[in-house]
């Protein structure tokens, strides 16, 4: 006796102990029932409890409870000792009005503190009583005809239309009213068209209760899938099949035994397919970033460096990492213009990425190791990076900030750049590509209009050249009409002066000596007017002296003809009836103008 | 006087009055561009061409819109027709260089008569336009100093104004000689470039007439006569054949 005593105080003990550790205090209940259906409301705690308040259960109709049970074990493992203990709470429930009801936490205090569980939903369906009555009936009586309302399977996406990149989940759901006794082989569709990632489920199905369109059917997730659509158009995800196997009641006839043995069953198998799912995937929009490589989701961009003062022929690293939600298993590392005076290699990816039911949440790191050559100050160019943003609809370009790396010469280098020093290195010729445009403003013409030939280009010429020939001819008429008139008169000059000489002879014969000589000087002004080019009014000794200076070289002829003007001029304001002496006027008279006319230019 | 302001402001007509949108056009290409919107700046720069102006600038931005969105063949082109426009330009002439390589054909050239070729290079420093302006002032100023030598009776400066008139006559007769021949090259021109990827030259412009040799796009080719659908090509090696129109397009 006293043995067991002793182990009753060990077992006392080792509660103690469990009482310090972490209390979880849970409540487990169906999700879904029907109105009229009985069913269990638990409330488990893992330790010993002082009190136990339960929650307030108004909207049910409590049938009984609560019912306390206990269970505990106690384990040794490699001389370890642990136990543990459950106290459970169990209420049986009735519904009584179909809705939805919240079972409020219920409330236990350990070791003097509270504890609350988990509030429950309770999902109360209406009974539909004749379309559940007659497939039961149904399923009996025509065994082996499964209708489909009691099993099938579905393929369920959480989006029909998405952008191209986008993920959308799809999960393989069997739905079931019947006992299943197992699965088959089963054939999962491929995904065309998609790239795809499991997410995990437990391998083991576990039947849950849902409510689908008033009737309550055990369900069961078979996979889930994230989806990544590679195309835009409709894609269609092709049928799943399912051979599963049911257990069912035979309705042969009976004998003693069975009755005895209670109903007897078999196993039916059946291939169950899911309907085709048609995704409609539409394709990103125009307006792609030129850094853009297909990235979608909602992300984010960090950039980072190890150092940044550094001798040559030491190793920096990039690290550029992008977080968020999106298609990162298909983000490739963003291409970066590193200085061409650095070693740099391909860049080292890590990607810390889970998949769950709203996408693939994580990040990716992609490492770039740089060795830079040459000392001197480098600048590492911003990391552009591109995607499309679901949120916004719109495209998103993120910057990382640059980075300045100051590269001093290593010691181990120095020997070597006094080498290098002289030695010239050809200039690197990193690509080669057109010039730019000429961004400035410049004159456009109309195509094909140019000046030669045009009709301005024509007229100019012809137009001057016409002005030219116009003035000339112009001119040389001007001219020649002019000569013409002064040589008329040159000409007939001396005819003139003979013709009024001649009428100076017959006043002479007739004696009339104030005719004589106003005949003699009319005759001399007149020929010198016509021969000089000048009008007579104009004509006087000194004048007439001066023009004839031009023309005649010979001075005494000159003055000759000076001195017979002035006897003239005399001889008619005092006159004598010298015969003689005009007679000697006249001859004279007749003698110059003969002579001028021989030299007169 | 009246005469001369009437040429003066024919001569100014002759500078065309351009509305601003056009302007604009070509600006929004240049900004489209510089984004790197490509294909949007040749949206721009073909409208601008498509209602009818051109320039050497604006087919050489939009040779290199075409570059740049790897339509080699179109580059070509443009580039081939802003050289015409502006033969100097070595920006054009290097981007031309460049895209030139780019094509598959090599095509050796004939020897040319060097004087011809020195003399081609000559007018080509200015624009058919820049020669006709020139020929176009000189020609009346030298009539001018003709007049002087006609009516002026001062012995040396009739010397003068009659020698000043025969070398301007000269220099006036010459550019327009050098005016016509560059409009010759450039507006007269009977180049083309191939723009189908691949074509066979027939000996006939006939479907069944016997393939001579195949050329690829960007090559340069000469027409030297046509019958219906058909051009008659001659390359820079000599070589002569028959092929569609369709295959080519004129520069």
């Amino acid at each position: 006796m006293r043995f067991f005593k002793n182990i009753f105080i060990i077992i006392l003990l080792f509660t103690g102990y469990v009482r310090a550790q972490d209390v979880s205090f849970t409540a487990e209940g169906p999700r879904v029932v029907e109105v009229g259906e009985q069913f269990m409301v638990s409330f488990s705690v893992n330790a010993r409890p002082s009190s136990f308040k339960a929650p307030d259960m108004k909207d049910f109709y409590v049938l009984s409870g609560p019912n306390q049970s206990t269970s505990s074990s106690i384990q040794f493992i490699n001389g370890k000792t642990s136990q543990s203990i459950t106290i459970s709470y169990t209420y049986y429930l009735q519904a009584s009005n179909p809705g939805t009801f919240i079972i409020p936490p219920a409330v236990v205090i350990v070791d003097k503190k509270e504890y609350n569980s988990n509030s429950l939903a309770i999902e109360v369906v209406g009974k539909k009583d004749q379309s559940q009555a007659v497939p039961q009936e149904e399923a009996t009586a025509a065994q082996k005809e499964l209708p489909d309302e009691e099993l099938f399977v579905r393929v369920i996406t959480d989006k029909t239309s998405v952008y191209q990149g986008e993920h959308l989940i799809a999960t393989l759901k069997i739905y079931t009213r019947l006992t299943i006794e197992g699965f088959g082989s089963s054939e999962m569709p491929d995904f065309d068209g998609f790239w795809t990632k499991d997410i995990e489920t437990p391998t083991q199905i576990n039947l849950q209760r849902e409510n689908v369109g008033g009737t309550i059917y055990n369900t069961g997730i078979i996979r889930k899938v994230i989806l990544f659509p590679q195309k835009a158009g409709d894609i269609p995800i092709e049928p799943f099949k399912l051979e599963t196997y049911i257990r069912q009641q035979v309705n042969t006839p009976r004998s003693i035994f069975d009755d005895f043995f209670g109903p007897s069953y078999s196993t039916v198998s059946k291939i169950l397919e899911s309907k085709p799912v048609n995704i409609s995937v539409k394709p990103l929009p125009a307006g792609k970033p030129s850094e853009f490589s297909g990235a979608v989701g909602s992300l984010s961009i960090e950039s980072e460096i190890d150092k940044t003062d550094i001798v040559t022929n030491d190793a920096v690293t990039l690290k550029i990492r992008l977080k968020g939600n999106g298609n990162l298993n298909l983000i490739e590392a963003p291409k970066i213009d590193f200085p061409p005076d650095f070693d740099n290699f391909d860049p080292k990816v890590t990607s810390n990425i889970t998949n769950s039911a709203s996408g693939q949440t994580g990040s990716k790191t992609f490492e770039y190791l740089l060795i830079p050559r040459h000392a001197g100050n480098y600048r590492i160019p911003p990391v552009v990076f591109s995607y499309f943003d679901l949120n916004r609809k719109q495209y998103q370009t993120l910057t990382t900030g640059d980075f300045k790396i100051s590269v001093a010469k290593g010691k181990e280098d120095e020997t070597a750049a006094v080498v290098s020093g002289l030695s010239k290195e050809d200039l690197k010729i990193l690509g080669s590509d057109i010039l730019f445009i000429k961004p400035g403003p410049f004159k456009v013409y109309p195509a094909g209009r140019i000046l030669f030939g045009s009709v301005q280009f024509y007229g100019l010429y012809a137009g001057s050249f016409i002005i030219f020939l116009f003035i000339v001819l112009f001119r040389r008429a001007h001219i020649k009409k002019f000569q013409n008139e002064e040589l008329v008169r040159n000409r007939k000059a001396n005819k003139i002066a003979k013709k009024r000489l001649k009428q100076a002879s017959v006043h002479l014969k007739q004696n009339e000596t104030e005719s004589f000589y106003e005949s003699v000087l009319k005759a001399l002004w007149g020929y010198l007017s016509d021969k000089l080019n000048l009008p007579v009014s104009e004509l006087s000794r000194d004048t007439a002296e001066k023009a004839l200076s031009l023309h005649v070289n010979d001075s005494s002829l000159i003055n000759d003809l000076i001195s017979l003007i002035d006897i003239c001029e005399m001889a008619r304001f005092a006159p004598s009836a010298d015969t003689h002496a005009m007679d000697k006027l006249y001859s004279d008279s007749v003698k110059l103008i003969s002579r001028l006319e021989q030299n007169i230019r | 006087m009246k005469k001369a302001t009437i040429i003066i402001i024919l001569i100014i007509a002759t500078v065309p009055v351009i509305a601003q949108n056009i302007y604009d056009l070509v600006e929004k290409g240049n900004l489209h561009f510089m984004t790197g919107e490509y294909e949007l700046a040749i949206k721009e720069y073909q409208a601008v061409i498509d209602s009818g102006y051109e320039s050497a600038e604006l087919y050489y931005n939009l040779g290199n819109a075409y570059y740049k969105s790897h339509k080699i063949t179109l580059a070509l082109v443009n580039y081939e027709r802003a050289n015409l426009l502006d033969p100097g330009d070595e920006e054009i002439l290097h981007n031309l260089e460049m895209t030139r390589q780019l094509v598959v054909d090599e095509i050796d050239k004939l020897p040319e008569f060097l004087p011809k070729v020195w003399y081609r290079r000559f007018i080509g420093l200015l624009k058919t336009d820049q020669w006709t302006y020139i020929s176009m002032i000189t020609f009346p100023l030298s009539l001018l100093f003709f007049l002087l030598y006609l009516f002026v009776r001062h012995i040396r400066i009739r010397k003068i104004s009659f020698w000043l008139a025969t070398v301007i006559m000269i220099i006036s007769l010459s550019t327009l000689v050098f005016s016509y021949h560059q409009k010759k090259l450039v507006y007269d021109n009977s180049y083309a470039i191939i723009i189908s990827p691949s074509v066979t030259i027939k000996s006939s412009p006939d479907d069944s007439g016997t393939e001579l040799f195949q050329l690829h796009e960007g090559t340069k080719v000469e027409i030297i006569d046509q019958l219906g659908e058909w051009k008659e090509i001659k390359l820079s090696d000599g070589n002569v054949g028959w092929l569609r129109m369709d295959d080519l397009v004129r520069l």
